[in-house]
């Protein structure tokens, strides 16, 4: 189990990044979701041991995460949002430096251990191709590729979806489900809510640098059960609504605006319909405070 | 064991830089200047022009101290040194190497003198193409016979040891400022100041 304590961090710029951070994790995959400079980068390098944190403590397995790092950095797996590769080298060749640096000693372990990265994120027919020639996809699977060098038990993967078409984000999806061990922690931050619906079994909201409410999708879904209704209204109706303070979201379609709005007492007014609660309204809700 | 897993983290750090600069244009340039230079000193140097012997100890300790700064080496161990810290931050490579369990002491380590050593590999080329036109000159040059351990023992003292310091100063800041620029800018501003020392 993963435990987070009261993390706060200030930037010299003045920006407060994190408020109180506390969270309690279970083994599985824990999803953190929160629009832009919410704080989740902020807090995945303090937990990947890249960044100090002002106060605060965060502990898995009896392990400091904070002023153990060495410790902690063997039990760790991190793909950060933005990272490079060395362009010259090949990916066989990319994945055998860090398994080195993981401390993967014996040549054929290595040899065999990157083999098996490779053919897991299906790279291995491009196992001798430079890394400056693969795609995005391909170099995130690489990235995901050098994360599960060692078995983590905490493997920390932040945004991985950020900017891949479909296919690949299904295949991303695949390998980090496939990766979930039955005491592997596996935090994935994402603004992207459909990731938390497809992987999470629990997840948390943060904005501002404060978790909003944490819980599991079905009971945030089951909270909001016969509360959602969805009209499709032209736009000048829209803002006779804004009034009422409960819109979950608006989204333009061919020169109307869907509406979704949060109601506890019945339907709000015609032509209002009830809709099926989805993870996105939690997220509106909670970020919205609607 | 911890010691043996610190060299172990020094030593996979070095030896990525040696493949990395193996697949760099630039050092197999710096080779070729290299030996180029020696191929020069062979042709147009002093040996042929005043009748010393080619690979007497005076000339092999004289060529190479010429060699180590009047040829251009300070600015070879700028480029080679200057940037492998710089080059991890620009690619953002810094977040996957320091995720793993390795310290700071390791990878600058580990970086530096996988450095230094391609760039001793490329002066190398120096005294190397020296040695091996022993065997091939003109009727009318004066050749002693065939050596090789002076070629080593004046390039380990004239090159190794005196660009140890220049690779660190080169490689310290650009570690530091993080800016290729500084060092170049350091690296040109090398014989102006040499010069003046001189002239002093």
């Amino acid at each position: 189990m993963l435990t987070i304590k009261d993390l706060t961090k200030t930037y010299p710029s003045g920006v407060q990044a994190l408020k109180g951070v506390s969270l309690d994790i279970e083994p599985g995959m824990f999803g953190l979701l929160g629009p832009n400079g919410a704080g989740k980068t902020t807090l995945m390098k303090i937990l990947a041991t890249l960044l100090e944190p002002d106060s605060g403590a965060a502990e898995m397995n009896g392990i400091n995460l904070i002023s153990q790092k060495a410790e902690t950095r063997k039990m760790l797996g991190y793909l950060p949002q933005d990272f490079g590769l060395y362009p010259t080298l090949t990916a066989a060749q990319m994945l055998d430096y860090f398994a080195k640096l993981k401390g993967v000693l014996d040549k054929k372990e290595r040899h065999a251990l990157v083999g098996a990265l490779l053919e897991r994120v299906n790279l291995s027919a491009e196992r001798n191709r430079r890394l400056g020639g693969f795609s995005g996809g391909m170099r995130q699977r690489v990235g995901i590729a050098q994360a599960l060098i060692g078995n983590p038990e905490l493997l920390i993967v932040d945004e991985p979806t950020a900017g891949l078409d479909p296919e690949e984000r299904t295949r991303l999806h695949n390998l980090l489900a496939e990766s979930i061990g039955q005491n592997t922690v596996i935090l994935l931050s994402t603004h992207i809510v459909s990731d938390v619906s497809t992987l999470c079994s629990s997840f948390a909201v943060i904005r501002g640098g404060e978790i909003l409410a944490a819980t599991s999708p079905e009971t945030a879904l089951a909270r909001l059960e016969g509360r959602i209704w969805e009209a499709t209204l032209p736009r000048e109706q829209v803002a006779d609504l804004k009034a009422t303070g409960k819109i979950i979201s608006k989204q333009m379609a061919g020169g109307r605006t869907r509406v979704r709005m949060l109601s506890e007492n019945g339907r709000p007014a015609e032509p209002f319909v009830s809709a099926t609660p989805t993870l996105e309204d939690h997220y509106f809700i909670v970020v919205n405070q609607v | 064991m911890a010691t043996t897993s610190s060299v172990r983290g020094f030593a996979a750090i070095a030896y990525n830089e040696v493949l990395l600069n193996s697949k760099r244009v630039a050092p197999y340039v710096l080779m070729i200047v290299c030996s180029a230079a020696a191929l020069m000193g062979w042709v147009r140097g002093p040996a042929a022009a005043l009748g010393w012997a080619t690979n007497s100890d005076f000339y092999i300790s004289r060529g190479l101290k010429a060699f180590s700064f009047l040829l251009g080496p300070p600015l070879f161990s700028a480029v080679i040194m200057g940037d492998p810290v710089i080059r991890d931050f620009r690619l953002h490579i810094d977040p996957l190497i320091f995720s793993k369990p390795i310290n700071r002491a390791q990878y600058l380590f580990g970086k530096f003198f996988g450095n230094f050593f391609v760039l001793v590999c490329c002066m190398a080329a120096f005294p190397l193409t020296q040695m091996l036109l022993q065997a091939f000159h003109p009727s009318r040059m004066v050749v002693q016979q065939v050596k090789v351990l002076p070629y080593f023992k004046h390039f380990f003292f004239f090159v190794v040891i005196t660009h140890l310091i220049l690779a660190a100063i080169y490689f310290t800041v650009g570690t530091v400022t993080r800016n290729s620029k500084i060092v170049y800018g350091l690296a040109v501003s090398f014989y102006p100041i040499y010069v003046s020392l001189m002239l002093l």
